[in-house]
């Protein structure tokens, strides 16, 4: 059965709590704010009331068990239950970030590994792998340059992705969500949390070394422009980027589709070479994600 | 070759601030010259006491006005004394206004007028080669108004229009916030400089108010008549000017096409104008002088047209002056009102005549400035509203790129931050989609919808907008949504990226 | 078991105690060659002598071999996920999430394929609850089962379902006779009742 409503932790039953910062707030990777509160609190539970209707029929219940499978992107998994839930294998084990589930796994040899179940709905990654996009060229081992970190939900499961050996540069801007990502990286040896204005890459150059891969999330009108400045100082020819694209900061007039391919036409000018795209419904309004190379070597045949 | 004697003429007066100085000063000789020629003819007709007159009426007006250096030469030209023009019983600029609000077929006439001299003044100030020939054109022309008392304001009027077309061009060179600015600025302290003089010359014009009045309307009755007839020696003129200066004209032909369009807009703007005289409250008549005129204009034929695009064709070269040396010009030449005015008409007019709130305010404020400051700039304006239509028209409609384009960059750039066409990051017609799937976000859309992970999501989402989907967004948020099957298949588009490869 | 001795040149050598150094070999499995003794924990019986494992001469089949018990996980990219050994309980697990489609009405599933092939990766996990969930999405202790079929058998919804699926099918499937036809009294309606549900 479905739980009843309540609130979060931490955020004092606070629902309406902006969602993923909203737009215009900050600048650079200003997606986030909004979000303040230290998590693992437990404000405003609603007491429940009784078990109504048929039992059993909530999703993945503590104590339930699951079958942990690997998806088809590297460092992906996905936990089978009555339901499917997407899962990155958790780099600390016996921490939730978010407050969100995790899956304990015994192995047969008595070691315990975890995973984290990783929600769309808070994520743009996660909604871009169930939308199905082809490759996101997060792996294990990876380094990525994420600008937009928020609090540092997706962060944690991108350093969860790419593991020990990977690396995960986190920009934001914003203060208050810059708080929690820094909390979060304290805990996450690969994650190094920059606070600092994505517009302009060379306040942090000397922290970021070159990455295989940019994620950009900055949801600004400029964020084409900001990718590419970015990916001029850091991202290794050849490599890749993922941009989550919000119709509504470039041009709220227009039509989503057009401030895409608008959006698309962008990049490519910035030697960018997009390659697929994938729409973010129902998990975003008016989002798409974008996948491409960077300064592709040319094909020897 | 057509903008070499401009340049020349700057280089040879390096300081841009000296340079329209002289330039006018040089007009203003010219026309002395002609005028010179043509009372000469005229005093065959009139006589020699009311060439003196006019003269000294000239002379005190351009004092007033404050030409000194065109005084000065003037004086120097035609042996006049220091101050005997204080006794001159003419006022110029009384006259013209007098002229402008009593006689309706009149201005029409001289608008035609003015629009040549206008014409023979760009092309003086345009190619030194052929003033000679232009200056004898000039003079024949000038031979047919017996009043010297009209030219003057004609001259002014035609110098102004000169101007004006030069700041037009400068406008479309430049980013027209710098100009605003810069024409403000200038115009500030005119304006203060000139509600002095105004306010002296109006005292002065009620005096002589009464004892001119009547032989002003003689004088009308005479200029009407002449007018008529230099209408038709004009265009016959024209034709020969034509031929001489054909190599300029080539498209004269093509642009005739536009004269209905420039009238229209010219309406607009007369009747915005209009409504902003009446609500500053100052110089009416003025108001309606403008209106007058410009419905002369619009009936005015098909040559009068083509003198303007004469005009404008000969004033082109001087798109590439420099900027300082317009704004230097437009500094010393007396309508300087007219110069930020017709800016500002220009901004409404690149806005398709529909007055933006801004502009008509920006405009009022610019009005009264220009009221009080001085009754001639003024006339002389209303000379050059109906011109200027002409010519904004024509550079609208023209089928030139580089005009057509400056005025919406213009617009663009100018200081004022509300302007009819909405910001747009993306061009609505510039988007090509690289796949037909691309022309659709919505996740049923997408491949595998029907089964997908999303489609539980979907189903409520898709039903709610705004609050109502962050609501239920919020709800997902909480880790209880239950998708169903994750499927690891593509749904993607894939872009084609084979043509760089 | 214990193909050590390959130095002497022997393919197979008995094991001996005397030798101390290779006496843990046997024993601890897991720490020397974990996957070997995994692969090598049951083979068809053609590949036995005597009851014994021989390994083959030929270094290719022996490689080939090697290669495939090293293959017991995904690899790095998905952290060395390895490969359970498929137990009763494992696979009846496995089998149910393929029928997931007809285990409850409301939710419905795209069947999982024509194939039975069971996933070779996989792992069984426990779901932990955050602590915001302590109360609202939490087994207690009693619902708690050591399988996922023993979780859907408890399910008390998914039960009730189960049976009426099940009735309506033997139903269905009973031969008819003149049984149907045969009044019964004041039952009969209720019967009637009763099949309409």
């Amino acid at each position: 059965m479905r739980p009843p409503a309540r609130g979060r932790g931490g955020r004092g039953g606070r629902f309406d709590g902006g969602g993923r910062g909203g737009g215009g707030r900050g600048f650079g990777g200003g997606r986030g704010g909004g979000r303040g509160g230290d998590r693992g609190g437990r404000g405003g539970r609603t007491p429940r009331g009784g078990r109504g209707g048929r039992g059993g029929r909530g999703g993945m219940k503590g104590g339930s068990k699951v079958v942990v499978e690997p998806h088809k992107h590297a460092g992906v998994f996905i936990a089978k239950a009555k339901e499917d839930a997407l899962c990155t294998k958790n780099m600390v084990p016996g921490e939730s970030v978010y407050g969100e589930k995790r899956v304990s796994v015994q192995n047969e040899d008595g070691t315990k590994v975890e995973y984290r179940v990783w929600n769309p709905f808070r994520s743009k990654l996660a909604a871009a792998v169930l939308g199905g996009v082809d490759n996101i060229w997060i792996a294990p081992g990876t380094r990525v340059l994420y600008l937009g970190a928020a609090s540092g939900t997706t962060v944690s499961h991108v350093s969860d992705i790419v593991g020990p050996n990977g690396l995960v540069y986190a920009v934001e801007f914003s203060h208050r969500s810059g708080r929690d990502l820094v909390n979060m990286a304290k805990k996450r040896t690969n994650v190094i949390p920059i606070i600092e204005d994505a517009r302009h890459p060379a306040r942090y150059r000397m922290l970021v070394g070159m990455v295989d891969v940019i994620f950009s999330d900055v949801a600004q009108p400029d964020q084409a422009r900001i990718l590419a400045l970015n990916a001029s100082y850091f991202l290794k020819n050849g490599g890749h980027f993922v941009i989550s694209i919000k119709a509504n900061c470039i041009d709220s007039t227009m039509p989503a589709e057009h401030v895409f391919a608008a959006e698309v036409e962008k990049l490519k000018a910035d030697q960018f070479k997009p390659a697929e795209q994938v729409t973010l419904e129902p998990f975003e309004r008016d989002h798409a994600c974008v996948v491409g190379g960077y300064r592709m070597p040319k094909k020897q045949k | 070759m057509l903008f070499v004697p401009r340049q020349v003429a700057l280089a040879a007066s390096p300081q841009s601030r000296a340079a329209a100085p002289a330039m006018a000063k040089e007009e203003l000789k010219k026309e002395k010259k002609s005028k010179s020629k043509a009372s000469a003819k005229g005093g065959a007709a009139g006589g020699g006491g009311a060439r003196a007159a006019a003269v000294a009426s000239v002379a005190a007006f351009l004092e007033s006005a404050g030409f000194p250096r065109a005084l000065a030469a003037l004086q120097s030209e035609a042996g006049l004394e220091a101050g005997a023009w204080a006794s001159s019983q003419v006022n110029l600029e009384e006259l013209v206004a007098k002229f402008l609000e009593s006689s309706n077929s009149a201005p029409a006439a001289a608008a035609v007028e003015s629009n040549g001299q206008a014409d023979h003044v760009a092309e003086e100030g345009g190619k030194k080669k052929k003033k000679s020939g232009m200056e004898a054109y000039e003079s024949e022309s000038k031979a047919s108004e017996p009043l010297a008392q009209e030219k003057p304001s004609e001259n002014v009027g035609g110098e102004a229009k000169e101007k004006k077309q030069k700041k037009k061009k400068k406008d479309k060179e430049d980013s027209s916030a710098a100009n605003a600015d810069s024409g403000e600025a200038t115009e500030a302290v005119k304006s203060d400089d000139q509600k002095l003089d105004g306010k002296k010359k109006k005292s002065k014009k009620q005096e002589k108010d009464d004892d001119v009045e009547a032989r002003l309307e003689k004088a009308e009755l005479a200029i009407k008549r002449k007018f008529e007839a230099s209408e038709k020696l004009n265009g016959g003129e024209d034709k020969s000017q034509k031929g001489e200066a054909k190599s300029e004209n080539n498209d004269a032909d093509k642009d005739s096409g536009a004269a209905e369009k420039k009238k229209k807009k010219k309406k607009e703007r007369t009747a915005v104008e209009t409504s902003e005289k009446t609500d500053a409250g100052a110089a009416p008549a003025e108001a309606d002088g403008a209106k007058e005129k410009s419905g002369a204009v619009e009936t005015a034929k098909g040559d009068n047209e083509k003198k303007a695009k004469k005009k404008r064709k000969k004033s082109d070269p001087e798109e590439s002056v420099p900027v300082e040396a317009k704004e230097a010009a437009g500094q010393d030449s007396t309508p300087k009102p007219d110069d930020t005015n017709k800016s500002e008409m220009e901004i409404e007019e690149g806005d398709d005549g529909k007055p933006s709130s801004e502009n008509a305010v920006a405009g009022k404020k610019r009005k009264l400035e220009e009221v009080q400051g001085s009754n001639l700039p003024a006339t002389a304006k209303e000379d050059n509203t109906a011109n200027q239509s002409l010519s904004n028209g024509f550079a609208d409609d023209k089928t030139n790129e580089d005009s057509n384009i400056k005025p919406s960059k213009r617009q663009k750039q100018s200081s004022e931050p509300k302007s009819v066409t909405p910001f747009q990051r993306v061009k609505l017609e510039e988007v090509k989609f690289a796949d037909d799937r691309l022309q659709d976000n919505s996740y049923w859309a997408k491949g595998g919808a029907d089964t997908g992970y999303g489609a539980k999501a979907q189903e409520v989402l898709g039903q709610v907008r705004g609050r109502g989907f962050r609501h239920e967004k919020t709800k997902k948020k909480r880790g209880t949504y239950r998708g169903g099957q994750i499927d690891l298949q593509t749904h993607s588009i894939k872009f084609e990226n084979s043509d760089d490869e | 078991m214990s193909e050590t001795a390959a130095p002497i040149g022997l393919s197979w050598a008995p094991k001996l105690p005397s030798f101390a150094t290779t006496s843990g070999g046997g024993r601890n499995d897991t720490v020397p060659a974990p996957s070997r003794v995994q692969g090598s924990l049951w083979k068809p019986a053609s590949d036995l002598v005597d009851g014994l494992f021989v390994p083959p001469r030929d270094p290719r089949k022996l490689n080939k071999m090697a290669r495939k018990d090293v293959k017991d996980t995904t690899g790095k990219g998905w952290f060395d996920m390895p490969a359970p050994t498929i137990t009763p309980e494992l696979k009846k697990d496995l089998q149910i999430l393929q029928l997931r489609h007809v285990m409850d009405p409301k939710r419905h599933f795209k069947r999982a394929g024509k194939s039975k092939a069971l996933p070779m990766y996989f792992q069984v996990g426990t779901v932990v609850e955050p602590a915001s969930e302590f109360f609202t999405g939490r087994l207690t202790k009693r619902e708690r089962k050591t399988t996922l079929v023993d979780e859907v058998l408890s399910d008390q919804y998914l039960k009730s379902y189960r049976m009426r699926k099940v009735r309506e099918i033997q139903e269905s499937r009973t031969p008819g006779g003149n049984q149907k036809w045969k009044n019964k009294g004041k039952k009969t309606f209720k019967r009637a009742k009763d099949r309409r549900k």
